[in-house]
């Protein structure tokens, strides 16, 4: 199967990332996308998606496979303060060293790794760590565990889903009509 | 509550899985590596558990999770079980793949040739 009727990081990561703007800001549509195939032979490896939501919000989500660092997590830019959040919360590293779920401190973040929030004061700018909210990635299979085992709702609507895979679509859709995703020469 | 290995109809496709399936991209070494012994003998609990639906990807470890999947079910008959795989997606490893995991010519990821070697 020739790899442009594939899906490469786009639809992989992109699809979280997808998912996380339409939860945070709602509904959206795109407003231009840049999906490249740096690696010579492979699908998309790295791709700019830019959502204009009907709340009036921008996102810009940014993925990539080949990228050492991409800068902060989440970056949120308002007219009188900002929020910058370099990390994720700590379940995933936690995980990674074998930490269970069921461990009391699983879930908690370090405050090293909290975001920042800075607004307007009175007398300058006020800079702030806000604390993470605690993980909870099992919640996700508890209700996937009740949803199958009982037949209730599933923890991730249809609707949902279909909403961010429609983006993905017409990211890819948007890149087919240029010929995309673009490919480097092989060095 | 259901019975999660009382077969249910897949989607539209209109063929009989168990509920519940087993996975296997952490078979293709992700998180952390395991042995060939380890990876064969969660299959094969699986498959002694009554699972009969199991879900891999070419980009589950490069092809690993495939083969590892395939060297136990291979010992099953064939028209017990189903397998679920991707297709279209090509990403050739950025850093050399370990000796232990590289399969050369026995095995290609779908849509494209190996490569061991970054192009960036």
């Amino acid at each position: 199967m020739p790899t442009d009727v594939g899906g490469g990081v786009t639809y992989d990561l992109g699809s979280h990332l997808v998912d996380q703007a339409l939860v945070l800001f709602g509904p959206a549509v795109v407003g231009r996308s840049d999906l490249r195939a740096i690696r010579h032979g492979g699908n998309d490896d790295h791709a700019r998606v830019d959502l204009q939501h009907a709340s009036g919000v921008e996102s810009h989500l940014l993925m990539s496979r080949v990228s050492r660092g991409l800068g902060p997590r989440f970056r949120l830019l308002g007219t009188r303060g900002s929020f910058t959040s370099e990390h994720l919360d700590g379940q995933e590293p936690a995980l990674a060293a074998g930490m269970s779920p069921r461990d009391p401190a699983y879930g908690l973040t370090p405050e090293s790794a909290y975001g920042i929030l800075e607004v307007d004061g009175p007398d300058g700018v006020l800079t702030r760590r806000v604390p993470m909210e605690r993980g909870d990635y099992p919640e996700f299979y508890r209700r996937a565990a009740r949803a199958i085992r009982n037949g209730g709702p599933l923890p991730v609507s249809l609707e949902d889903a279909t909403a961010v895979v429609e983006i993905l679509h017409a990211c890819t859709a948007t890149a087919a009509e240029g010929g995309a995703p673009q490919r480097n020469a092989a060095s | 509550m259901r019975d999660l290995l009382e077969p249910r109809i897949f989607g539209r496709a209109g063929f009989p899985v168990t509920a519940l399936g087993f996975g296997t991209v952490a078979v293709g070494n992700l998180g952390r590596p395991m042995s060939d012994d380890v990876a064969r003998s969660l299959v094969q609990y699986a498959w002694d558990s009554g699972i009969r639906l199991f879900d891999t990807a070419p980009m589950y470890g490069h092809g690993l999770a495939e083969l590892r999947l395939a060297a136990e079910l291979s010992d099953y008959p064939r028209d017990e079980y189903v397998l679920v795989t991707k297709v279209g997606r090509s990403s050739p490893p950025l850093h050399p793949v370990p000796s232990t995991v590289h399969h050369g010519s026995t095995h290609r990821p779908c849509g494209s040739t190996t490569t061991t070697r970054s192009t960036v």
